[in-house]
């Protein structure tokens, strides 16, 4: 069964017919591979037709529908000049094809450790919104995700969207792959950072692919908090990732690869 | 040197371009016979062991399931897809399915369904219970226990005694996978008059005929071969892989039946490049002298035997080709393992050698303090000199030549210094390989060529010729056009079809299309344009060709009209059957210089310019040479860089996706200017040598060479994945 | 279930199952074979075809999803005998090879330059790095957009 629901009110009636979790396409480009290992499920429901989903709204909040895509993120204007560093990351997922059809709602529910999304959400503090046949709820996008590729979407409920109120602040993303481009994060790292006269004001630091999701470094923000840019040094990053992942293979590596993100950082906040 | 020739070195596109970008190209992919089914294979899921049982029945219950094939239903022949000539001794050891799967990847059954897509399903449902073995995954242990399937040994001189300065290294090669965007495929049906027919992208139709007729123990005039159109080979579709089993399975279901690989299935179910380790020793002069060198090959031939012994000797047969090594022995030794199978791929053993020479070489220059091009230029071979394995003439060799210009066109010896901006490092280097021109003095290497005039002027020619989107009928219909004055579009060249094609010895191997077939299509030729104009003179009294016409005494005729005189006349046609052997093997040379940008932080590496030299004899066609060399400088840095079928420990592949098997995309590849060194060679059509391997030989040293002057670290296995460059940071 | 779409402007009422891939519908039901698959995932871009005037993966899009929108594929690029000046760059600058990439590449291009008259080498290579190649090593592809940009500024 395949449902395309083009207003709320057809997606409450569908989302009550269904099952199962993972039963959603949007932009379909994490789903088509869970199909090819899992085979198509019975009832699917098709969110890309869902106009509600879609658009990009500014009002205190940022407010961005679970369905657009990777690629109307990065030409939004709004978010341009609202979260600069979403485009930023946007654009280092995947590739033009990739882009063009993967959604932000995707990107989250999928809840992949590596996602390039997710780390500056958790830098952004955003909340994720979720529609579902018993109502709407909103959460913390820390508490949304739970493990890789787990979340906290009950059967019958979507991400609609995501919301946070705008900072003002530099930002920085990067990411570790295995190639230039078109490459899976070994490693990537979202910042927001308010300076003023060289002094960290105020930052907000996220990682993803260190651990099974990604994780605000609250201890490196409070060391940083009040101290002067060329505090932000390698040490303190270097622990980090022996914090944790201390028995993975991958650690070594990480361990000095992520200098390469905290001198790409301070290049940033020195302009 | 330029020559005055009207087509030959002239850039004309590939003849198939324009289905090629109006998508009309029709792939075996593409095709749909009448009544076709479709199959899906079982691989095994496991790397060694034993099917206990298999459970079919939710499979069989799928709607559209026609039928499922087990390792019982399997032909009991035992074969060798590496087998290309009757005659041809090999290990057999390959069944079409198997009950006691080697590798993860071995076939051990197939469905055959209505659609593709329930074929698909049906695989999914089928439960197999396996007894478990232990996989054999480490060759340094089956070394060790003189485990070998295969060995030789080569020697020139004395090793042993002599005497100088001692370098060794010891520098591991990975596996890879070949990467052609086209999976594998094949259609196969048993037409009218019982004659089982293979539509397939290969490289030797008549290879798949042997190896099919063999294992299905049928005449081989009963079994047809149509080359479709190949969407990318390098080695991966130079043998008969799923072209028997689909073969096997249309005669079965006496339905055509159409298998098509996945790119997970191509990966772990297909060829891939042998990983080795070698060990090399070479005794240096303090002056920078060979005396002598001892490599110590181990190749991992994979699950099965297939080219395990002619690949070991491929390389080494390339050792003693570039440099002036009086005292050397080769020793190799083969393994299996319960890994993915070894096979032909771009080089067929040369990329391998000479990542652990040309490494090694380099290593020996920054030991002696010297700079490497010059150290090479002091041991260099020179043009007609002797190889000291008794290997076929190295003929008009110019790797002397090679190096020379190329160091001057990139600047060499001002761009030496790496310049280090705090993260980023550029630094140059450069390697060089040798490789051959078909199989001259080693196995059989010949074709006939049917060749006609005719009445309307035009040329058809017919031989076994098989274009892997090199080029090959263009470069076919350049050098007849050439010899018979006549322009390309007025010819016309098919590929093979063993039904109608005269036969060919060895089809697109060893770098032996352009140098051998291409000789013979212009022996051909020059046979018919003197029957042309024995014909023209017994009725005219003389007259010549000139830019596409007959000039006689008084006027000119064209073609046609010639044709038709002499037909008419004459009573006869103006065509033969032409039979050429190859008469050569010459070396042929590619030197790679190369400058990258590594990243010290995260231990990327880019390389941002390419100068390859290719020893070239005389290009056919330049647009050719120079895109042959692009893509196989693309290969090349991905075997330096990021590419490997990675087999874990237990041996189950990690690798077995293009998310997870890196090649190079279009933001990673540099410009690679390409320079022809065109000093013509005696044997080849128009002087040219081969170029679609011998491209790829070279490059990975150089970029391998490239980040160890640069960072002054030692990469002893290859890929120099960022892991491994900052590890051997650290330990600096 | 029923789907209505458009493929290359011809219009198109199906029956079709729920689970069929946008490629499957493309290749198999409609018979456009000049799209190819060759990785099935997304990485390698054979696929590419062109909705709402972006380049997407058929491999990795349902069918039905295409429920009321236009699709573009290879094989609309010259409808008629004229070829699309990014093909005709194609042959004249020899970027092909094989041929099993090129449609995909071609649609990549083409979706970039309906947006972009005058790319950016930069932005060519970003518009074409969900676009693998094994034969040409790239540098006469980017030769060959390079060239129709050059040529539609004309």
């Amino acid at each position: 069964m395949y449902y395309r629901p083009k207003t709320l009110t057809e997606l409450k009636e569908n989302l009550s017919q269904i099952h199962t979790l993972n039963c959603f396409l949007s932009g379909c480009t994490d789903m088509v591979l869970k199909m090819k290992k899992d085979g198509t499920p019975e009832k699917m429901i098709d969110l890309s037709y869902l106009d509600a989903l879609k658009g990009i709204s500014y009002d205190d909040n940022l407010f961005i529908g679970a369905g657009t895509t990777l690629t109307e993120i990065i030409e939004s204007d709004l978010i341009k000049k609202h979260a600069p560093i979403l485009c930023l990351a946007a654009d280092q997922v995947g590739s033009t094809q990739i882009r063009n059809t993967a959604t932000i709602g995707g990107n989250i529910a999928n809840a992949f450790a590596g996602a390039d999304m997710i780390p500056p959400l958790y830098a952004l503090e955003a909340n994720i919104h979720i529609y579902g046949k018993e109502g709407e709820r909103v959460m913390k996008i820390q508490d949304f995700i739970i493990d890789n590729r787990v979340n906290a979407l009950q059967i019958g409920e979507i991400v609609s969207g995501i919301s946070f109120k705008p900072l003002d602040y530099n930002y920085y993303f990067g990411k570790i792959g295995s190639r230039t481009r078109v490459t899976i994060s070994k490693l990537n790292m979202a910042a927001l950072v308010d300076v003023k006269d060289d002094v960290i004001k105020d930052i907000k630091l996220s990682f993803g692919a260190l651990g099974k999701t990604a994780f605000r470094a609250e201890n490196i923000e409070s060391q940083l908090m009040g101290q002067p840019i060329h505090a932000i040094h390698d040490e303190l990053f270097m622990n980090l990732v022996d914090e944790k992942i201390p028995t993975r293979a991958s650690r070594h590596y990480k361990r000095e690869a992520i200098k390469a993100l905290v001198y790409e950082l301070v290049e940033e906040l020195r302009g | 040197m330029s020559r005055d020739y009207k087509y030959i070195g002239k850039n004309v596109p590939i003849h198939d371009i324009h289905e090629k970008v109006s998508g009309k190209m029709k792939y075996a992919c593409d095709m749909a016979l009448p009544d076709m089914v479709h199959g899906s294979l079982i691989l095994s899921d496991i790397p060694h062991g034993k099917v206990k049982s298999m459970d079919v029945s939710k499979a069989e219950a799928l709607e559209g399931v026609l039928k499922v094939f087990t390792p019982a239903d399997s032909p009991k022949v035992k074969y060798n897809s590496h087998k290309w000539y009757a005659g041809h001794t090999t290990v057999d050891d390959e069944l079409i399915f198997t009950d006691h799967p080697k590798h993860v990847g071995d076939r051990i059954g197939a469905v055959i369904a209505t659609s593709k897509i329930i074929a698909d399903k049906a695989v999914k449902l089928i439960q197999i219970e396996y007894d478990n073995m232990e996989p054999i995954l480490d060759i340094r242990k089956l070394k060790e226990e003189n485990k070998q399937v295969f060995e030789k040994k080569m020697t020139c001189g004395d090793y042993q005694s002599s005497e100088g300065m001692l370098f060794k290294d010891t520098i591991h090669t990975q596996r890879v996978h070949h990467a052609a965007m086209e999976t594998h495929v094949s259609v196969a049906s048993v037409e009218q008059g019982d004659v089982l027919t293979i539509w397939a992208p290969c490289q030797v139709a008549f290879q798949v005929r042997l190896v099919v007729a063999q294992v299905l123990e049928m005449p081989l005039n009963k079994v047809r071969v149509i080359k479709s159109t190949m969407g990318g080979s390098f080695g991966g579709k130079g043998q008969p892989i799923i072209e028997p089993v689909a073969a096997f399975l249309a005669k079965a279901m006496n339905r055509p039946v159409k298998l098509v690989l996945n790119r997970q299935e191509t990966i772990i179910g297909s060829r891939t490049r042998n990983p080795v380790i070698g060990t090399v020793e070479s005794v240096v002069s303090s002056d920078g002298l060979f005396i002598g060198r001892h490599i110590d090959m181990a190749v991992d031939a994979g699950a099965y035997f297939t080219n395990a012994d002619a690949v070991a000797m491929a390389m080494g047969k390339k050792s003693s080709r570039m440099y002036h090594i009086p005292n050397q022995i080769y020793d190799v030794t083969s393994y299996l393992t319960n890994g993915p199978i070894g096979g032909a791929c771009r080089g067929y053993g040369s990329p391998q050698l000479h990542a652990v020479t040309e490494i090694h070489i380099d290593r020996i220059a920054r030991k002696l303090n010297m700079d490497p091009v010059d150290l090479r230029m002091k041991n260099f071979l020179k043009p007609f000199d002797e190889d000291l394995f008794g290997g076929p003439e190295l003929g008009n060799a110019r790797i002397i030549e090679c190096v020379e210009r190329g160091r001057e066109k990139f600047d060499w010896d001002n761009r030496q210094s790496s310049k280090d901006d705090g993260r980023y490092i550029t630094s140059v280097g450069m390697a060089c390989a040798t490789h051959g021109n078909g199989y001259f003095s080693a196995f059989q290497d010949y074709l006939t060529l049917y060749i006609r005039l005719d009445e309307d002027g035009q040329v058809f020619m017919n031989a076994g010729f098989h274009d892997q989107g090199c080029g090959t009928i263009t470069t076919m219909k350049q050098i007849v056009g050439e010899v018979l004055e006549i322009p390309m579009e007025k010819i016309f060249i098919p590929e093979v079809d063993t039904l109608v094609s005269p036969f060919d010895s060895a089809g697109t191997q060893a770098s032996r299309v352009t140098y051998v077939c291409g000789r013979g299509a212009y022996e051909a030729a020059s046979e018919i344009k003197n029957q042309f104009l024995d014909a023209v003179t017994k009725i005219h009294g003389g007259g010549h060709l000139e830019d596409g016409r007959v000039v006689l005494k008084d006027r000119s005729i064209t073609y046609a009209e010639a044709v038709i005189d002499i037909q008419n006349k004459l009573n006869i046609d103006i065509s033969t059957s032409y039979k050429y052997q190859a008469k050569s093997n010459p070396a042929v040379y590619a030197v790679n210089f190369v400058e990258t940008k590594i990243d010290t932080l995260t231990g990327l590496v880019q390389v941002t310019d390419v100068l390859a030299v290719q020893d070239i004899g005389q290009a056919i066609n330049k647009g050719f040479v120079e895109g042959q060399v692009q893509g196989a400088i693309q290969m090349g840095i991905g075997y330096a860089l990021t590419e490997e079928v990675k087999v874990d420990d237990k041996g189950y592949i990690k690798s077995d996706s293009f998310a997870k098997y890196h090649v190079v995309n279009m933001p990673d590849m540099p410009r690679v200017e390409v320079m022809m060194v065109e000093e013509p060679d005696d044997h080849g059509p128009f002087g040219a040598k081969s170029v679609g391997e011998i491209s790829t030989c070279a490059m990975a040293p150089a970029v391998i060479n490239a980040i160890e002057r640069g960072l002054g670290i030692e990469i002893d296995s290859m890929p120099a994945t960022p892991e491994k460059i900052l590890e051997a940071l650290s330990k600096r | 279930m029923i789907l209505i779409t458009e493929v290359n402007d011809v219009a198109y009422e199906l029956d079709v199952k729920e689970d069929l891939r946008l490629i499957d519908l493309i290749r198999d039901v409609i018979g456009l074979t000049g799209t190819k698959e060759g990785c099935s995932e997304g990485e390698c871009g054979a696929c590419t075809i062109i909705i709402d005037e972006r380049a997407v993966n058929s491999c990795m899009m349902m069918a039905h999803q295409v429920h009321g929108k236009k699709v573009y594929t290879i094989e609309s690029l010259n409808k008629d005998a004229t070829l699309d000046q990014l093909q005709q760059s194609f042959i004249e600058k020899g970027a092909v090879q094989c041929g099993f990439c090129t449609p995909g590449m071609l649609m990549s291009a083409k979706a970039l330059l309906l947006r972009d008259k005058n790319p950016s080498e930069a932005a060519i290579k970003k518009a074409l790095e969900g676009n693998l190649c094994r034969c040409t090593g790239y540098n006469k592809i980017l030769d060959a957009v390079n060239h129709t940009v050059e040529v539609m500024k004309e």
